[in-house]
């Protein structure tokens, strides 16, 4: 039984149907449920593979208690439409040698719960100080400047919800920060039967490790909110310029990512698609041959419409 | 890393990105091929100067005052050369550092008028143009007549006459502009202010520049059009269209993870409160700066003179001068 993102339904891959039976893994950490094949199983995954029979197994003791998320959003794109996805990005990739998109075997990919902690902060901004308008026009033989000063104040409130940090030291912090946003909306109640059929991992640290990351991003929003509510002065010279963050409720959620490692010459190229949205993340080998002829190219155009402007300029309109 | 195999569908892709501006790029070179096929079938009025009474022949520019090299001066030389092809008239530079009170006498005699200090320039170049016999279609014949001696010439005194300087509150050099002929007939006052003021803006930092303006002014004002001259500049365009494919290859020559689909409100609940905004008005001044009337030629030169007159030799000219 695993799950099934298109029909968002236990299913079993053997008899088509689904909620045939309720059987998940067993929860031993060594033994495969199915064949009894043992396993050796990394210290932070909680859902896998046997790679004897290729069943997938849920570790119990590691989606409970104190591992147990609060939240989880399923997968909501299965593995056609992940790839789909990738292929319509790699269609955008201009630059990228034909022979890499061709290559591809896309059905490699694999379904991860990654471990998120959402984090819940309120943010008191203060700002005071002094903003000058410039005003210029002339008169007569006269031009003028005029300076109007302001005192400016602001006190700002703004609350953050579920802002999130990944909590899987496998998944690069800048990857997992472009593949925001998840839509919370579709966030659920975990249930362990969700997992099935992916790869589970659990949190690789407690909440804390990963706050600041979060504050800081909380931070950066307020003040980028702040600036945007003083917006209109030619200069401004602050007196008090103070960003409070409190902290809020946390949250431990899954949130689905298909990753697909694509060896290419030396290189591996990781790529990430976001199991919900379909936002595709990861970087492609780029042919800088290719990359020059686009440039000439471009260039060429604007010059010859130049050289054409000049022409009609030169022959029909100086005269 | 483009092996063959990728070489056409890498090709068919290359066309279908550029497909709007390789069909612009189409239409431009149809449009630069139209033009120079209508110019260069331009029926032409081009001649070859006639004129060998010139007194220093090829001679163009005379630097008395010493204001340009040598390399200079063979560099405006040939400037000149070639716009006389484009514009059939002469076109003469000189510079001197004089005074010029005793050209005055001469002119009073025969015409009982009296010259300002400010037309010294003038009368002396009338004289210059008429004495070394210039014009493009022949040396002027001095019967008070517009029509003969083609050609401009731009006399700048860098002598500092106390007189100009009082008159006009400048250092007293003085800049005279001397239109002969079909070049006397086209520049209206305007026009030569307008010569002036290109000679002006360069005069202070850079000699041969102003040189070169005011001549290009002059190519600019009286082209012919001619089938062997039809220059455009691919300078200009091609550096353009380099720099455009630099900025392309530094924004897309590094490798793009994804971009960034999150902004200051994505994870914002509710609504940004502000519990004070406030923007008190405190106080203003206003300063007051006295502007000139405008002046093209901005170094607080004085423009004089212009219209048309008779030279002492009994040649019609039109001038206009300015000081600096």
């Amino acid at each position: 039984m695993v799950f099934s993102p298109e029909k968002q339904k236990m299913f079993c891959p053997y008899c088509d149907g689904t909620e045939c039976q309720d059987v998940t893994g067993n929860g031993s950490l060594t033994v495969c449920a199915s064949c009894g094949g043992e396993l050796t199983i990394g210290q932070f995954v909680s859902a896998s593979r046997c790679p004897f029979c290729n069943n997938y197994l849920i570790f119990d003791e590691r989606v409970q208690d104190r591992f147990k998320p609060d939240e989880i959003i399923p997968f909501k794109l299965g593995k056609k439409q992940a790839v789909q996805a990738m292929e319509k990005e790699f269609k955008k990739r201009i630059f990228t040698p034909i022979s890499f998109l061709s290559e591809k075997s896309l059905e490699d990919m694999i379904g991860r719960y990654v471990p998120f902690f959402l984090y819940d902060f309120n943010v008191n901004g203060h700002y005071q100080g002094e903003g000058t308008k410039v005003r210029h026009w002339s008169s007569g033989n006269y031009s003028y400047t005029e300076t109007s000063y302001y005192d400016v104040e602001r006190q700002m409130r703004v609350a953050y919800d579920n802002i999130p940090a990944d909590a899987s030291e496998a998944m690069p912090d800048a990857t997992m920060d472009l593949i925001e946003p998840f839509n919370y909306k579709e966030l659920k109640e975990f249930d362990p039967k969700y997992l099935s059929g992916f790869f589970g991992e659990i949190y690789n640290a407690t909440s804390d490790a990963y706050i600041n990351r979060a504050r800081s991003k909380a931070a950066q929003s307020a003040g980028s909110l702040m600036k945007a509510s003083i917006a209109g002065y030619s200069s401004l010279i602050p007196r008090v310029d103070n960003i409070a963050v409190t902290d809020g409720k946390i949250d431990y959620a899954l949130f689905p990512v298909w990753v697909y490692n694509y060896k290419w010459g030396e290189r591996v190229f990781p790529f990430y698609v976001n199991g919900q949205t379909g936002k595709v993340i990861g970087k492609t080998p780029i042919s800088k041959l290719k990359v020059l002829l686009y440039a000439l190219t471009m260039g060429g155009i604007v010059a010859s419409i130049l050289v054409a402007a000049f022409s009609i300029l030169e022959v029909w309109w100086w005269i | 890393m483009v092996d063959m195999n990728d070489f056409k569908p890498s090709f068919m892709q290359w066309l279908k990105h550029f497909r709007v501006g390789l069909i612009l790029m189409g239409i431009a070179v149809a449009v630069t091929v139209i033009a120079w096929v209508h110019e260069t079938n331009r029926p032409s009025d081009y001649y070859d100067s006639p004129n060998t009474q010139r007194v220093y022949g090829d001679q163009r520019v005379f630097d008395y005052a010493d204001q340009l090299t040598d390399d200079e001066e063979a560099r405006l030389e040939e400037y000149i050369h070639e716009t006389e092809k484009k514009t059939c008239m002469d076109i003469v530079i000189v510079t001197i550092n004089q005074p010029l009170a005793d050209y005055e006498p001469e002119y009073r005699s025969r015409y009982d008028i009296a010259v300002t200090p400010d037309k010294y320039t003038m009368v002396y170049a009338d004289k210059f143009w008429e004495d070394n016999k210039f014009g493009y279609d022949c040396p002027q014949v001095l019967d008070g007549t517009t029509n003969t001696g083609d050609g401009i010439l731009l006399v700048d005194n860098l002598y500092k006459d106390p007189e100009v300087a009082a008159m006009f509150g400048t250092s007293g050099m003085s800049t005279w502009m001397c239109t002969t002929g079909k070049a006397e007939e086209h520049y209206s006052s305007s026009d030569i202010d307008y010569a002036l003021d290109r000679f002006y803006d360069y005069v202070e930092t850079d000699y041969y520049e102003a040189c070169e303006a005011w001549v290009r002014d002059a190519s600019i004002e009286m082209r012919i059009f001619d089938g062997g001259y039809f220059i455009i500049s691919y300078k200009a365009p091609l550096l353009f269209g380099l720099i455009v494919a630099l900025i392309y290859f530094c924004i897309n020559a590094s490798e793009k993870a994804g971009k960034v689909t999150v902004d200051a409100k994505t994870y914002v609940d509710g609504k940004v409160d502000f519990p004070v905004n406030r923007d008190t008005f405190i106080r203003k001044n206003v300063t007051k700066v006295y502007n000139p009337p405008s002046s093209s030629s901005g170094g607080g030169g004085s423009h004089g003179g212009g219209g048309h007159h008779s030279s002492g030799g009994g040649g019609s000219h039109g001038g206009g001068g300015h000081s600096r």
